[in-house]
């Protein structure tokens, strides 16, 4: 039992205590010998006589003693750390070349560990709850007869739907919904915006989240609407707001107008179900309808028509995500045909009922939560991956040309302990050592230039998510990623010397130098260089495609103009504005603004500007228009003031636009963009035709048209501008984004219209206060963030692939240094000299270029959904990045063909 | 002289284990005594010896000890361990099956 103790005992002893080791072997087969001699003095022989036969009979005592050496078995430790000393005194000896790798090295994997810090934060992490594998969502795929309201990537259900599937399915041991929302909460005067989470009773216990203090929300907190008001604090906010105070169980807070009573705490770290963006209280989702009232999905809360609600499940042990997906099929397929028989569905035509009883209902891997970010990042992450990838390759090239190089410079080291019987395999293993020791140096500078990159890369990320909770500090993971970067490196770079290097050509070494220029290593190294230059080129062409995207979307016209114009948000519902002082509010605000000096015009919308979400209504209904079965009858919507549209520079093509005169009394009205009207009534006039929207047919086409404004975009810049449909926001909602054109910078009335909102409503919050400028810039972060990173890491492979060719070229030089000045002695032309060497730098980036071309044409295909305005293989951005690279290519060989020319024949020839 | 060639690769660790069975032994007289018993047939050298004794001790078979020899000098006394005796018991089963089934092939032809 105790046997591998006494193993780890004597392998320690051996290790660290050799020497007594040593001694005690000596020791041991000493006394063998003497006990020999006895024996043979005892058969009589003579003394000297006896000791010769002895050590006759032992034989090579050396060998032996190596062999018990080897018997203990840790021999290749012994061995590691005397190469590692080795590698370490090498590495000291030429501190030139150890700071280039380092350096290398440290950018190479700097820039994979910073973006996979990104990846694993924000596409890779599952979320800190129990067995988080076995967590799934639901989302329904198809055509949804009514309103929808989310972001990100699956589709969200009503609640009534979530109630009937957990009622009656076999596959989830437990399911629960829950839902984002901002709230504005007041402890004890102050009010803030705060954000939480609506959930129901199942939520913790199917998370398995313990409290830290009191008890968490349980099933029966939302067993009927409206009768909980309770709610659970995060163990952050719990220390931020209340300082760990353990009397806060049974305190009151306001939670937009309504007080609830916190009854517990939930354990630390746990900050509901979007990754980055911790929520701070749980609310009974059921309170929903008396805290989120209004004009909001509060007041629809058991509305069939209404998706709204992420469902969550958690599976049975043993019941795989396909299983439950087959599972749940026929139940849910029995729910809509129940839905379709309600009368909700009076109007509905019977396309309509077939596409929806057409739908499906999918079950994803929910241990990551919602993670708009992931939705959002994941394909530019990823593609910043391969990008750092590509670097990293091209880095490693170039030490593996270095390490050549050391190699060659080596060669007689290496001969000689060739020569005197070391095998190739242990003079391997010390040069990929020494490699290795290299890459781990690299890699921890590199994972300390990460952190700074991180903190870089987050400026670029939009501001609506630069609230985000990611951290720049590197955790076990991603410690993790950079060692096997390393390990990885580390064997890539090193073995190629270890392999090239030892090569026992010994006779041929240790003869005086026989400059080899055509030798295998040189050969390779000029295959590693041709490598980078394709590498590069890919990079650079890839950069300039996302350069011109950028730029092509810069320059589009969206239709509305940003300059200065400013835009903020107010938040009235959550202020406890019921609809009527809303709009008074915001009348007065608009009206009371243009009294600031400096302000234009104000207006307000309920969407912002590209916001890369929208209203869309699902049914559009224009009085004497039939439209055909599955006719797309949707436009998009938007509900204004009378001063958006100048604000904004929305140009008026026909009729008007709103007044403060329409209101809810008096007719209904609309305005429509250029596309609405050439979709609808082709050449006809549109002004003074009624329209409506609604879930079918049957809703009232009860708004006169009353106006006709250009196109403007409306969730991002890259798609075309859909027709839109402008209400009015007085007969209608207020909006929540209110826009300001000034005379001058924007930014100068910022602090004068802070302070104007709060003296009209001190609760009021004022949030999201940029230029509208910024507004649109943040819609392209992506692209943005694609554009500077790729163009910044094709520069970084650019310059590395310079100083590969740089080096190979002026190793070459000096090889072939006494062959170029007796050329020079015999009167060859200086010129003649430089394309000697120039040649060598035309074929390998020609040779490079031919390799990449092919590389480009397909693999920039793959990323064509991130272009706009350029095709993957446009000629003149691939035209444009060979002739930088070109440039700079021969630039790099240009120095050392050059100093080949300058080689005086006296000094070169005397030198051998 | 090296490893004895009538010796079958891995014999020499169950002569060993065999040898120090009864009592603890140092490495001469390991050798002394297997050539005994073996009536001079099998000679054991130091070369093969040291090794397979340090094998074994680091494999945990035997344990080894520093004490006073007969001659009154300090030797390196080798004992059997408990699984020392296990993988003995073993090697000597597998030792028997095999050199019965040699020695029947050999009668039978």
């Amino acid at each position: 039992m105790l046997r591998w103790l006494a193993q780890i005992r004597l392998a320690v002893r051996s290790l660290f205590h050799s020497p007594q080791a040593d001694r005690e072997l000596d020791e041991e087969l000493q006394y063998h010998l003497e006990r020999q001699i006895e024996e043979n003095l005892h058969h009589g022989l003579a003394p000297e006589e006896a000791r010769y036969a002895a050590m006759r009979e032992m034989g090579a005592i050396a060998k032996s003693k190596e062999e018990c050496r080897d018997a203990r078995r840790v021999n290749w430790i012994q061995d590691f750390v005397q190469d590692l000393r080795f590698g370490l005194r090498m590495l000291r000896k030429s501190p030139g070349f150890t700071l280039v790798a380092v350096l290398t090295l440290a950018l190479g994997i700097g820039a994979n560990t910073a973006i996979f810090t990104l990846v694993d934060q924000l596409v890779l992490r599952l979320l800190p709850v129990q067995d988080p594998q076995g967590v799934v969502v639901l989302s329904e795929v198809g055509n949804f007869y009514g309103d929808s309201q989310y972001q990100g990537e699956t589709s969200p259900m009503s609640y009534p739907m979530y109630q009937d599937i957990r009622g009656h399915n076999q596959v989830f041991a437990e399911m629960m919904c829950q839902r984002q929302q901002d709230f504005t909460v007041s402890i004890s005067s102050e009010a803030e915006a705060v954000r939480g989470e609506l959930v129901s009773g199942d939520y913790f216990p199917l998370l398995g989240v313990q409290p830290a203090l009191g008890r968490l929300l349980e099933g029966k907190d939302t067993l009927n609407v409206g009768t909980d008001p309770v709610v659970v604090v995060s163990y952050s906010y719990w220390m931020s707001h209340f300082g760990g105070d353990r009397q806060v169980i049974g305190r009151t807070i306001r939670v937009d107008k309504y007080p609830l009573t916190i009854v517990g705490v939930a354990r630390p770290g746990f900050g509901g179900l979007e990754p980055g963006l911790p929520a701070s209280i749980f609310v009974p989702i059921t309170m929903a309808p008396i805290i989120v009232p209004g004009y909001d999905f509060g007041s629809r809360f058991l509305d069939w028509r209404l998706r709204w609600t992420n469902v969550y499940g958690r599976l049975k042990p043993g019941v795989t995500i396909a299983e439950a997906k087959t599972g749940l099929q026929p139940l849910f397929h029995q729910i809509l045909e129940m839905e379709v028989r309600q009368p909700d569905f009076r109007n509905a035509t019977p396309y309509d009922k077939e596409q929806f009883l057409k739908m499906g209902l999918d079950v994803i891997p929910g241990g990551q939560g919602n993670a708009l970010l992931r939705h959002l990042f994941q394909k530019p992450l990823w593609l910043l991956m391969c990008v750092t990838g590509l670097v990293l390759a091209i880095a490693c090239a170039n030490i593996a040309a270095l390490l050549l190089a050391r190699a060659a410079a080596r060669q007689k080291e290496i001969a000689v302990r060739l020569a005197i019987g070391s095998s190739r395999l242990r003079i391997a293993r010390q040069l990929i050592t020494e490699s290795l020791l290299l890459a781990t140096v690299g890699a921890a500078a590199g994972t300390a230039l990460a952190v700074a990159i991180v903190r870089g890369l987050l400026t670029f990320l939009p501001s609506q998510v630069r609230g985000y909770d990611i951290s720049s500090s590197p955790d076990q993971g991603v410690l993790g990623f950079s060692m096997l970067l390393a390990l990885g490196t580390g064997l890539a770079f090193g073995s190629v010397p270890a392999v090239q290097g030892t090569r026992p050509d010994v006779a041929k070494s240790l003869k005086e130098q026989s400059a080899s220029v055509t030798g295998g290593p040189y050969r390779f190294r000029k295959a590693l260089v041709a490598l980078q230059v394709a590498l590069s080129l890919l990079l650079l062409t890839g950069a300039t495609l996302f350069i011109r995207t950028l730029k092509n979307l810069r320059s589009l016209n969206p239709g509305f103009q940003t300059h200065n114009v400013l835009h903020f948000e107010v938040n009235l519902e959550s202020a406890g504005y019921d609809l009527d002082h809303a709009h008074a509010f915001l009348r007065n605000l608009e009206e009371r603004m243009k009294g600031i000096p400096g302000v234009e015009s104000a207006g307000s919308a309920q969407m912002p500007l590209l916001s890369s979400g929208g209203w869309v209504a699902p049914m559009i209904v224009i009085a004497g228009y039939s439209p055909k079965p599955g006719e797309d009858m949707t436009a998009h919507v938007n509900s204004v003031s009378p001063g958006y549209f100048e604000t904004l520079g929305i140009h008026l093509l026909a009729g008007r636009v709103f007044r403060e005169s329409d209101t809810r009394e008096s007719l209904p009205v609309a305005v429509v963009n250029e596309s609405f009207v050439k979709r609808f009534f082709g050449n006809e006039p549109a002004i003074g035709h009624f329209v409506g929207k609604g879930n079918d047919p049957s809703a009232p086409a009860n708004m006169e048209i009353i106006g006709i404004v250009n196109d403007t975009d409306y969730e991002n810049l890259r798609e075309a501008a859909p027709r839109q449909i402008y209400l009015c926001a007085a007969q209608h909602i207020p909006g929540s984004h209110v826009y300001v054109r000034t005379t001058q910078d924007p930014r100068s009335a910022f602090a004068s219209i802070r302070k104007l909102a709060h003296e009209l409503g001190p609760q009021v919050l004022i949030q999201d206060m940029k230029t509208a400028e910024q507004q649109v810039d943040d819609s392209l972060a992506t692209e943005r963030m694609i554009a500077s990173l790729a163009s910044g890491f094709s520069l970084i492979a650019i310059a590395l692939a310079a100083v590969g060719l740089y080096g190979v070229m002026a190793y070459m030089v000096t090889q072939r240094a006494r062959e170029m000045a007796i050329r020079v002695a015999l009167g060859a032309m200086a010129g003649r000299v430089i394309w000697l060497v120039m040649r060598e730098v035309v074929l390998l980036v020609a040779t490079g270029i031919a390799v990449a071309l092919p590389l480009i044409l397909v693999l920039n295909r793959l990323v064509r959904s991130e272009l706009y305005g350029v095709s993957p293989g446009d000629a003149l951005s691939i035209t444009f990045s060979m002739f930088v690279l070109g440039c700079i290519a021969l630039f790099a060989g240009y120095i050392p063909a050059r100093r080949a020319m300058n080689v005086d024949p006296i000094v070169a020839l005397r030198y051998e | 002289m090296t490893k004895p060639k009538d010796l079958v690769q891995g014999t020499l660790d169950l002569l060993i284990l065999k040898t120090v069975a009864p009592e603890p032994m140092h490495g001469w007289a390991i050798a002394q005594r297997i050539r005994q018993i073996s009536g001079d047939v099998l000679r054991v050298g130091q070369s093969a010896l040291y090794p397979a004794l340090h094998k074994l001790e680091q494999q945990g078979w035997i344990k080894a000890e520093w004490k006073i020899s007969e001659t009154n000098r300090r030797a390196k006394y080798y004992s059997l361990t408990r699984a020392g005796r296990k993988a003995l018991a073993d090697e000597a089963e597998h030792w028997e099956r095999l050199s019965a089934a040699i020695s029947a092939l050999v009668r039978a032809i």
